[in-house]
């Protein structure tokens, strides 16, 4: 990763269905920032925001590779508006069923960042989703022709619908880690075979679900995928 | 006539550094030492301490001196020069012993930029001699004999070994010093006492075996059996070396100029197996079972509690378990014709382990430690926890049953506390000794870190995004736990009533 190349930061709100979310805008400093890049994260109650390790660092590096990344915060998570996530109730639900009522929610969120992002640069590069960020964003992209590949980064394919990705035409990547708990490999070859070219699996064995040290690592393989896409 | 030195030391708080001073110290030499402050005592506090170790009579003491300092900073004031500066030699034992490289980029920050460090203190002050106190494993996994003057050394198996190997080559490389490089086996008690001032690498085995010699339970006969199978032949060879047979020999080789440009093995020239050390072991506890079960036999899918707890142990030793290279020992034969060959056989084991019971593994003088450290581990979990538990969300979740098994590890306090809530209430907490494998999840964090996580400095999440704090067991509970913590800590935060707290080199 070129080091040197200094970046921008901007926090800002934009519009979302349940009030304003919480939201940072990464480019660099100087010199063309293309493509541009939606990045969503994992499930709120198990920590997903966008100060997750992935989710930041995947920003900040990518931007240091000219790119524009867009991060934000799912409805009520951090100062993105909306009820708070983390609360006895849902906290009860998730542990009764490992899902919360508000999960279909979150994908209106990823909607509406990818709507700012388009609305200022026209289309959507790529959109990557990280573990429940993941099941979002192959939903999401399913019903936007404006998205122009895909990134799946451990995607929780044992407790989400992945069907649509199925579908989707446009370049993909899926990443994980050989030992990641949420990702039978099984089912991850299986869902990786049956789906449409062009695509691309990498497995490694890294820090389960975490890649945590491996950030540098994951942008790389996510700034090749990009530069391979005519 | 017999020449006296002055000496600068480093480590002379660790186990082999504090017999090196009671040496140069009784044999009449002068020694500056390099200490730092920990947590529970200062400099002057921690040399008083060494004074009495050495043993000498309290009119020798003019012969030792102290110096406050970190390797990883040395920031010496013109004083601290002007002392070292009548120094003609330094002997360099501090190290970083930890296996593998953590969040402070131990071992290579003291071993390798430490090391570095120094060297310039040595050109600053005209000190040309130094000794390297290093390590045999610095070789790397060899098949072959190792000879002394070896320079094929294979890949290292971790980083402190790779750290060490660092820093001898840097020693080498420096044209103006007169070096000798000394390489110690595996480093255990004292061959007379089996006193040890600390229970790190094989000591962690041994106790473990200790604590669960307390759980079993005899049969009608009278015996107590341990069912564990190792995955080794009990061929294997570990080379073990008493702390003063290594400090006599460091000793007398560093007094002696033709030692200089000279690589020596401190190792043992008939290693103790992997059977006898277990036979002793078991001998000394009563106890039987440990079955070797060979080097290349699959792991057993069926592990019971006791193997699974032991292979948590052991992990921590990495290779030093598995069979030790053959250390040829022919240069330290050839300058010290004299120096008697020891036997580490069982009964010396067997010192070893009465020392450390008598000793409490180390808990005996210093039970207060964990008072005295800025943050009591058993005040958070065993007063507070509790408490503000029942005060916040977690309360309310009338369906949150879990077990939770937290670990706090460093020299500082710490400890395994093992927690169970039961529809939001927490039923029990207790410290263990070792946190069985039944719980849902698991938190390892070092003392550090768990201080600053409860004090708020850094987030849970922070913590384990930067590696600080391990998770394991049921990840998906373990993740939404460390929310629910982050957010008692937020709703109630943790005072703790003993705030001390000293900076250990920042
Ligand atoms: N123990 C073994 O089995 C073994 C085997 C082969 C070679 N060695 C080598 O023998 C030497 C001594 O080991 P040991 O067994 O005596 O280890 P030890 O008991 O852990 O002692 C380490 C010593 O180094 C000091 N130290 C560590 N980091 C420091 C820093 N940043 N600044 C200043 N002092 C620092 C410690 O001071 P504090 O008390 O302040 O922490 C302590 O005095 C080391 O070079 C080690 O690599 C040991």
């Amino acid at each position: 990763m070129p080091s040197q190349i200094e970046i921008i930061e901007e926090a800002l709100f934009l519009p979302g269905a349940a009030g304003q979310l919480e939201a940072v805008l990464t480019y660099p400093e100087s010199g063309n920032s293309v493509p541009n890049v939606l990045i969503a994260g994992p499930h709120p109650l198990l920590g997903g925001d966008f100060e997750n390790n992935v989710v930041q660092q995947l920003s900040n590096l990518l931007a240091m590779c000219q790119m524009t990344t867009l991060r934000f915060n799912y409805r009520g998570v951090g100062l993105s508006e909306g009820e708070k996530v983390i609360s006895t109730d849902n906290i009860s639900q998730f542990l009764a069923t490992s899902h919360i009522d508000e999960e279909e929610n979150f994908g209106e969120d990823v909607a509406s960042a990818g709507n700012y992002l388009q609305q200022h640069f026209g289309k959507i590069d790529c959109v990557i989703g990280y573990s429940f960020g993941a099941y979002l964003a192959s939903k999401w992209a399913d019903n936007n022709e404006n998205v122009k590949s895909i990134v799946m980064i451990s995607p929780t394919i044992e407790k989400h619908d992945y069907n649509p990705f199925m579908n989707l035409n446009i370049p993909k990547l899926v990443i994980s880690s050989l030992d990641d708990f949420a990702v039978p490999l099984d089912d991850l070859n299986k869902l990786f075979s049956e789906c449409k070219e062009p695509k691309k699996l990498i497995i490694e064995n890294i820090d389960n679900h975490f890649f945590r040290g491996y950030e540098n690592w994951l942008a790389k393989a996510i700034q090749e995928f990009l530069g391979d896409i005519p | 006539m017999d020449v006296k030195h002055h000496i600068f030391l480093t480590g002379a708080t660790g186990l082999i550094g504090r017999y090196l001073l009671r040496n140069f110290l009784q044999d009449g030499h002068q020694v500056t030492v390099l200490i730092r402050p920990n947590k529970h005592q200062s400099v002057p506090e921690r040399l008083n301490d060494l004074i009495t170790f050495a043993q000498i009579p309290k009119k020798t003491s003019s012969q030792i001196q102290a110096i406050e300092g970190c390797l990883k900073d040395l920031a010496l004031s013109s004083s601290d020069f002007n002392k070292i500066e009548s120094c003609d030699m330094i002997v360099h034992s501090a190290a970083s012993l930890s296996f593998h490289k953590n969040m402070n980029g131990e071992p290579w920050t003291t071993n390798l930029e430490g090391t570095r460090n120094l060297i310039n203190v040595a050109r600053k002050t005209g000190i040309k001699r130094w000794i390297q106190v290093s390590t045999a494993y610095v070789c790397g996994q060899q098949e072959e004999k190792v000879y002394e003057d070896d320079h094929n050394p294979a890949s290292t198996q971790n980083d402190y070994e790779s750290s060490k190997r660092a820093a001898e080559e840097l020693i080498t490389q420096q044209q103006d010093l007169d070096w000798t490089i000394l390489r110690p086996g595996i480093v255990v008690g004292d061959s007379n006492s089996g006193y040890a001032s600390t229970y790190q690498g094989i000591y962690h085995c041994l106790k473990s075996v200790a604590f669960m010699s307390r759980k079993i339970k005899p049969d009608n006969n009278g015996n107590k059996k341990l069912p564990i199978r190792y995955n080794l032949s009990g061929k294997e060879k570990t080379n073990l070396i008493p702390v003063d047979w290594v400090a006599e020999a460091i000793t007398q080789l560093s007094l002696n100029p033709e030692t200089i440009n000279q690589y020596f093995h401190l190792t043992s020239q008939s290693p103790l197996l992997a059977e006898t050390l277990v036979d002793a072991v078991q001998d000394y506890y009563e106890l039987t079972g440990i079955e070797f079960i060979g080097k290349d036999a699959p792991q057993p899918e069926d592990k019971n509690i006791y193997e699974k707890i032991f292979d948590r142990e052991t992990k921590r030793l990495g290779p030093y378990f598995q069979d030790d290279p053959d250390f040829d020992r022919s240069n330290l034969n050839k300058f010290l014709p004299g120096l008697e060959d020891f036997n580490v056989n069982k009964a010396f084991i067997h010192k070893l382990l009465d020392f450390a019971e008598s000793d409490k593994w180390g808990k005996a003088e210093n039970k207060t430690d964990k008072r005295k450290a800025g943050v009591d581990c058993n005040e958070f979990f065993e007063i507070y926890f509790p408490d503000a538990a029942s005060r916040s969300k977690i309360a309310r979740i009338k369906n949150l049953n879990i077990s939770i098994g937290f670990k706090v590890h460093g020299d500082h306090g710490g400890g395994n506390w093992s927690c169970i809530i039961k529809k939001g209430d927490v039923v029990s907490v207790k410290e263990v000794s070792f946190l069985p494998d039944s719980l849902d999840v698991y938190y390892s964090t070092n003392h550090e870190i768990f201080e600053e996580i409860v004090t708020g400095a850094i987030t849970t999440r922070d913590a384990f995004f930067k590696q600080h704090l391990q998770i394991d067991g049921d990840i998906e509970k373990a993740l939404l736990l460390s929310v629910l913590l982050e957010d008692l800590l937020q709703e109630i935060p943790f005072k703790p009533t003993n705030q001390i707290r000293e900076n250990i080199c920042a």
